[in-house]
């Protein structure tokens, strides 16, 4: 269930398991009460670097540069702006070239 | 990879008649028959859509291919098609990824074709079967659509819903892809 904190929705990740590969999470919606954007971080401290992006669910289309978590950021990182609520996207995510994969690893999105 | 099903023989026939007249692979994914109200119907049935990692990633040419098979089985309204989607934005996809980004692509063109009054007897059918569609069946993503829907019916286009909106957006977006592309854009 998402948990609410002022205006923003926030909804935890659970095991977020990457490869190298991209995949797919899950979808979400903007909020009402937000401003439009959508931000990632990580709740587990990250060991490795991480590609986060979200990705429109109408074309597919990417909604702005992947962003890059280092290993053990745990701050959040925009993913995009500008979306009216209940625009919906796809969470996506991968590890870094060259690092393996990282799995059991939760995180959260603030929409 | 192999796991391309067979199609079924008359869309086999259609992929078959659009190469023969020169067409690139990607062009073909025009998605079903626009009244095929069965294609539609039978889209209920599907597993869910559970974005399992594990599944086959596809990339490249392959996930192009992969988008024109599955596309097949979804319903468009008549002069819809997927030439507008980026599957390269996705880098690699899997069976879920493509079959919810082909379903939620398609409750847009119908949405639009509701907006706009095309193909006014399909559209009205087929709007009592795509709620039941996987990807609509995730996080109230047919409530969405109907929403949007019931506010054609109440409001007209003058007071475009969101999802409405977004898909108005997003067509744009497809449109320049497509043309771009040198395929034709969708409806």
């Amino acid at each position: 269930m998402p948990a609410t904190a002022g205006a923003w929705v926030y909804t935890d990740v659970i095991d977020f398991n990457l490869t190298q590969s991209t995949v797919t999470y899950s979808d979400y919606s903007i909020s009402q009460g937000g401003d439009g954007s959508a931000s990632y971080r990580w709740l587990d401290v990250p060991t490795k670097a991480t590609v986060i992006s979200g990705n429109s669910c109408t074309d597919g289309s990417a909604l702005s540069t992947p962003r890059t978590i280092p290993a053990g950021d745990t701050n959040y990182y925009g993913l995009f702006g500008g979306g009216a609520p209940g625009f919906c996207f796809l969470l996506r995510g991968r590890v870094a070239t060259g690092q393996g994969s990282m799995t059991y690893y939760d995180g959260r999105v603030r929409r | 990879m192999s796991t391309r099903r067979r199609l079924p023989p008359r869309l086999a026939a259609v992929v078959v008649v659009a190469v023969a007249a020169g067409t690139t692979a990607i062009a073909v994914a025009g998605g079903a028959a626009p009244n095929d109200v069965t294609l539609a119907g039978a889209l209920k049935d599907d597993k869910p859509i559970a974005f399992t990692p594990a599944d086959i990633a596809w990339q490249g040419s392959e996930l192009s291919q992969r988008a024109v098979t599955l596309g097949q089985r979804v319903p468009l309204p008549t002069g819809g098609n997927f030439n507008g989607i980026r599957w390269n934005d996705l880098q690699t996809a899997t069976d879920d990824d493509i079959n919810f980004i082909l379903q939620f692509n398609a409750a847009c063109q119908w949405l639009r074709a509701a907006a706009d009054q095309r193909d006014v007897e399909a559209t009205a059918a087929i709007w009592k079967l795509i709620p039941a569609w996987p990807a609509m069946r995730r996080g109230g993503n047919g409530d969405v659509f109907l929403a949007a829907l019931a506010r054609l019916s109440v409001g007209g286009t003058n007071e475009a819903s969101v999802a409405l909106t977004v898909c108005r957006e997003s067509h744009e977006r497809e449109s320049m892809y497509a043309t771009g592309h040198g395929r034709t854009p969708p409806a």
